[in-house]
């Protein structure tokens, strides 16, 4: 083999070989897997009846979990109001006079995503597009309009302008709808679509992806799973400035420590609640150092505060529920 | 073939070659990635086992985490898109990772300028050590053609690395922390 070939070769980063992750894991997934798979009757084969060879790309099925993902968290920051609140009943807090059946609401919340230091100071995060232009800050109103039943959301997402970043500003619209996501930019034409299967989802550490996973449309699943578990605890209230009274709900993800292969930091989340309607206000995840992290002062990594302006239950009218779909109505 | 049976090629599948595709991927990855596409590739495995070759999977699965960490990627666009923008606002890291020599310092930023096609071939036959045939499963392509892009991709690589001026763009290596 040439010179070159022999060169890269002696630079190989992992020449010393690499210890692989214990299958454990996998094994007790594919269990879990096969129980859903007869719990349904066998309706997905697991081989499907293609050619030999290597497999085709998936598509963006990774992509569109973690727009999912993005997506069912706000309607799980609005049902932890509930679930972790309503004085032991499961059932969402709704505006007086919404009544119908709650899955079937038209959940609306409005959010600000500031990304900080970590000590508090404001970064202007900028969104690029898929070659790294900038968009605008990503610091602009994130609309999103969910129901649990039938499982449905969309997302519209601003991104301001900004000077210093010569960034004129943009959307992204997403719509997820009977297992296909629609996903519009501003700033390129037309609109992607790309079929999603929630079953297919690997199990994750969040909340909202695990939901789409279990096959429930329903966020508070994994929100009483969060409770169930430990992973939420309330610490306490607090009081803002103009004597507003918020409660205090933490959960704390670890990192971890991998060995030879380095660690992955942790995070915490801070889910601060109106005491009054405990309708949600703010959340704030902070990265946490990972075992062993030995650095001075504090873990390096970026904050972030997301701001709910607007939290609302909508009923299932047909405008309402116009709402949900691209190109719909934007309040 | 029964569960069993299934479940014992797999196990042993993972056996032989999750070092490989874990070295793959971590090659390509940073540490969690690389294992979250160790557990995917071999998922898609699992669903697709009558799709593995027998006498010799390993281009099969380097194939498939190939495709699992592209689909990583775009998944992770946006993200990335933020980080590269708030990586330019920081301080320059270092020159050269500790322990790399100055001459991988700059085969590794050479490489890191490469088209991810070109890349990746090179990668495959150095680091992979996979001869043509092999690595031709891999993309997807025939042997001939295989041939055609190394030689290209050697000839880029050549190129990135012939001048010699001092730069001042620092290939950014992703931290596990």
């Amino acid at each position: 083999m040439s010179d070159l070939i022999d060169r890269l070769r002696a630079h190989d980063p992992e020449r010393g070989g690499t210890e692989p992750p214990p299958i454990e894991p996998l094994l007790e997934r594919i269990e879990r897997e096969r129980e859903r798979e007869l719990a349904a009757g066998g309706r997905r084969a697991r081989h499907r009846a293609v050619g030999a060879g290597a497999p085709r790309r998936t598509g963006p099925a990774r992509a569109a979990r973690s727009a999912i993902a993005l997506g069912l968290t706000a309607a799980v920051v609005a049902v932890v109001v509930a679930v972790a609140l309503g004085g032991g009943s499961s059932e969402p807090a709704s505006p007086a006079g919404a009544g119908g059946d709650p899955a079937r609401m038209v959940v609306h919340v409005r959010s600000r995503e500031l990304t900080t230091q970590p000590d508090g100071r404001p970064i202007e995060a900028v969104f690029g597009d898929e070659h790294g232009r900038p968009v605008g800050t990503m610091d602009g109103p994130v609309d999103r309009w969910s129901t649990a039943t039938p499982r449905r959301w969309r997302e519209l997402r601003r991104y301001l302008p900004s000077r210093r970043n010569h960034a004129g500003g943009g959307t992204t619209e997403q719509a997820y709808a009977d297992g296909r996501l629609r996903t519009r930019d501003s700033w390129r034409g037309g609109t992607r679509s790309q079929v999603v299967h929630p079953e297919r989802h690997p199990p994750r550490r969040y909340a909202a992806t695990r939901a789409l996973r279990e096959g429930t449309a329903d966020p508070r699943a994994a929100i009483e799973q969060l409770l169930a578990t430990g992973q939420l605890r309330a610490m306490g209230e607090t009081t803002t400035g103009d004597g507003r009274r918020l409660l205090r709900f933490v959960g704390e993800q670890p990192g971890r420590d991998l060995g030879r292969r380095g660690s992955v930091s942790g995070v915490r989340t801070t889910w601060l609640l109106d005491a009054a309607d405990y309708r949600p206000v703010e959340v704030v995840t902070v990265p946490t150092a990972p075992p062993g992290w030995r650095g001075r002062g504090m873990f390096p990594g970026l904050a972030s505060r997301t701001v709910f302006e607007v939290y609302e239950t909508l009923p299932p009218t047909a405008a309402n529920l116009r709402l949900l779909r691209m190109g719909g109505p934007t309040g | 073939m029964t569960i069993p049976a299934d479940r014992a090629r797999l196990e042993a599948l993972y056996a032989e070659h999750a070092a490989a595709v874990h070295a793959y991927a971590r090659r390509r990855a940073d540490a969690a990635t690389a294992e979250d596409a160790v557990a995917e590739t071999f998922l898609v495995a699992w669903r697709r086992l009558r799709d593995v070759p027998s006498a010799d999977p390993l281009p099969w699965l380097y194939a498939t985490a190939r495709h699992v960490l592209a689909n990583q990627r775009r998944g992770d666009a946006r993200r990335a898109a933020l980080s590269a923008r708030l990586q330019r606002e920081r301080p320059a890291p270092p020159a050269a990772e500790p322990g790399v020599s100055e001459e991988g310092a700059a085969l590794l930023r050479a490489l890191a300028a490469l088209r991810p096609a070109d890349r990746e071939v090179l990668l495959l036959t150095a680091w992979e050590g996979l001869e043509p045939a092999r690595a031709a499963v891999v993309l997807g392509c025939t042997r001939a053609a295989l041939h055609v892009r190394l030689h290209r991709a050697r000839r880029r690589l050549e190129a990135a690395l012939a001048p010699a001026e001092p730069t001042t763009s620092v290939a950014t290596q992703e931290t596990n922390a």
